[in-house]
């Protein structure tokens, strides 16, 4: 009786712990299913590969952490070139989280392959009902080469897209410029090597929900413009409530300097931190409802908190606005050319900021790799 | 016969000694209420100039806490402490907000609650910043030399 109680009880136990092990280690089988590709079927990319590489499934407290690695590679199946793509990421338990993954700057033939990386984590609760896929994945905009586009375009990626391609021409011919020229120590301080930190801003950001806290003095602080002389729709002042690290309901005015009808603008702002470093904090995309108006006051009820990339509170010093690019009511985009950018600021800093665009990143990373022989060879690629 | 006479000399001389057994009693007592009392003193003594030192130990920590707090902590996230601390002995109820948070971590930008979040990964050398009214987006090259953003909504 007691042997058979022991015998019982050892294979219960034997039974959870193999379950509690097959909880921690992913089942190959059930791997796939955690993402679903969705592509219609006049879709110009077309998913030709796909592995989830060092992916795991662990526990964590009452929920459970899905640590996913994606690496999957699309075609182009279309008849022109591939200039650029943004690819929708839903989770189908978090109905207020949405994501996306960008490739600008690409110039894949049709034909061609190219690969998209998509690393992310899910904490889901271990009770939730589960579903067969836990992310769906689908084309939101793909952007071609002569500026056309196929798509839903449901996160406006389609005018983000159409603004990388063009900071890609503007850049590469600027660099080809200067690359003919000879103009070595320009280059060089185009490409950061010239700039006083070489490594990247680390920045935290915060988007505030919910009250305010209203321990934390508040102080109005003037939001001074940037201004492009060939800008069609110029800023001319705003302000914002800063406390500490908080900006809290900054408002910008913009005055219309062009008789062409404007659909939409991005309004990037610049924050300048306490050690006097600016840096371009982010950018709002603001649609112009009435073409009419020449003037017009642009508010934002929302409130973000900066820190540092170690998260200590980023102490807000001033706040700048720019308009980083204008689409007027026949598609066409204005972004500002780099004698704009020059004339808008003495600040080899700002400056940089002002013109660091994908396509830069990109250059500079081959720039420091391969040097100007390099730089020169994939300019002629691209170009 | 020399030896034996030598030993009871001996045993002799020693039992005279203690023969006066109240007296060596009596100086004995002496002795451990001296010693006892000496002990008293010194203790008394030892124990008051402990505690001078263990309080001097602790005001010197104290100080050099309040030094090194004044000198490394901002004043924004003390003055954040103080509010919770204040809220919580004053038992009144502090606003905080319970639903989706939308940031970024060193590695990626998170969306979600502590239960059930989704997190875009980036690497830390990624330039990151706010995109339109409820976004945060991640730029980097990876090792294949492509350009990546990463963006997470809130909304």
């Amino acid at each position: 009786m007691g042997s058979k109680f022991l015998a019982g009880v050892s294979f219960l136990l034997l039974t959870l712990g193999a379950k509690a092990a097959a909880m921690t280690e992913p089942d190959p089988n059930s791997v796939p299913r955690w993402l679903n590709f969705d592509f219609s079927r006049d879709s110009p990319v077309l998913l030709v590969s796909f592995e989830m590489g060092s992916s795991t499934a662990k526990i964590r407290g009452t929920s459970m952490l899905l640590d996913l690695h994606a690496m999957f590679v699309l075609r182009n199946v279309s008849s022109k070139p591939l200039a650029g793509l943004t690819m929708r990421v839903d989770a189908r338990d978090l109905p207020s989280g949405k994501g996306s993954v960008t490739v600008p700057s690409l110039t894949v033939q049709p034909g061609d392959t190219f690969p998209v990386r998509l690393d992310m984590e899910i904490l889901r609760p271990i009770a939730a009902k589960g579903t067969p896929s836990l992310v769906d994945v689908g084309l939101d905009c793909a952007l071609f080469s002569d500026l056309t586009a196929y798509g839903p375009d449901q996160l406006h990626s389609r005018h983000t897209l159409v603004v990388y391609q063009l900071e890609a021409r503007r850049e590469r011919e600027y660099l080809a410029l200067l690359l003919q020229h000879q103009e070595w120590a320009k280059l060089r301080d185009e490409l950061n090597f010239g700039l006083p930190e070489e490594a990247p801003r680390s920045l935290g950001l915060e988007f505030i929900r919910g009250p305010l806290s209203s321990v934390l003095s508040a102080r109005a602080f003037a939001v001074s413009p940037v201004v492009f002389s060939g800008a069609p729709v110029q800023p001319i002042g705003g302000g914002a409530e800063v406390a500490g690290n908080e900006v809290r309901g900054p408002y910008v005015e913009l005055k219309r300097t062009s008789n062409r009808g404007v659909r939409s603008l991005e309004l990037g702002w610049i924050v300048r931190d306490d050690h006097d470093r600016e840096f371009v904090g982010g950018s709002v995309p603001v649609t112009l409802s009435t073409e009419k108006v020449q003037s017009v006051k642009i508010s934002d009820s929302a409130a973000m908190r900066f820190s540092s990339g170690t998260g200590q509170p980023m102490m807000i010093g001033a706040l700048r606005a720019f308009v980083n690019d204008v689409e007027f009511s026949d598609g066409k985009v204005w972004i500002p050319s780099r004698a704009e950018i020059d004339e808008a600021t003495s600040d080899p800093v700002l400056r940089h900021e002002l013109a660091n665009s994908p396509e830069q990143q990109r250059l500079a990373r081959i720039y420091r790799m391969k040097g100007t022989t390099g730089l020169a060879e994939e300019l002629k690629r691209t170009n | 016969m020399e030896l034996k006479r030598l030993g009871a000399t001996e045993t002799l001389t020693s039992f005279e000694a203690i023969a006066d057994w109240s007296r060596l009693e009596r100086e004995m007592e002496g002795n451990i209420v001296v010693g006892l009392d000496a002990a008293r003193c010194i203790e008394k003594k030892r124990s008051s100039r402990g505690l001078v030192l263990k309080l001097a130990a602790a005001a010197g920590m104290g100080s050099l806490f309040v030094l090194g707090w004044a000198t490394h902590v901002p004043a924004e996230q003390s003055s954040r402490m103080f509010t919770a601390l204040r809220g919580a002995f004053s038992g009144r109820h502090l606003n905080e907000y319970t639903g989706p948070i939308l940031r970024s971590v060193p590695d990626g930008i998170v969306v979600g609650s502590p239960e059930n979040s989704l997190t875009i990964l980036h690497p830390p050398t990624a330039v990151v910043s706010a995109s339109g009214a409820a976004g945060v987006e991640a730029r980097y090259v990876d090792d294949t030399g492509q350009v990546t953003i990463t963006d997470v909504y809130g909304q």
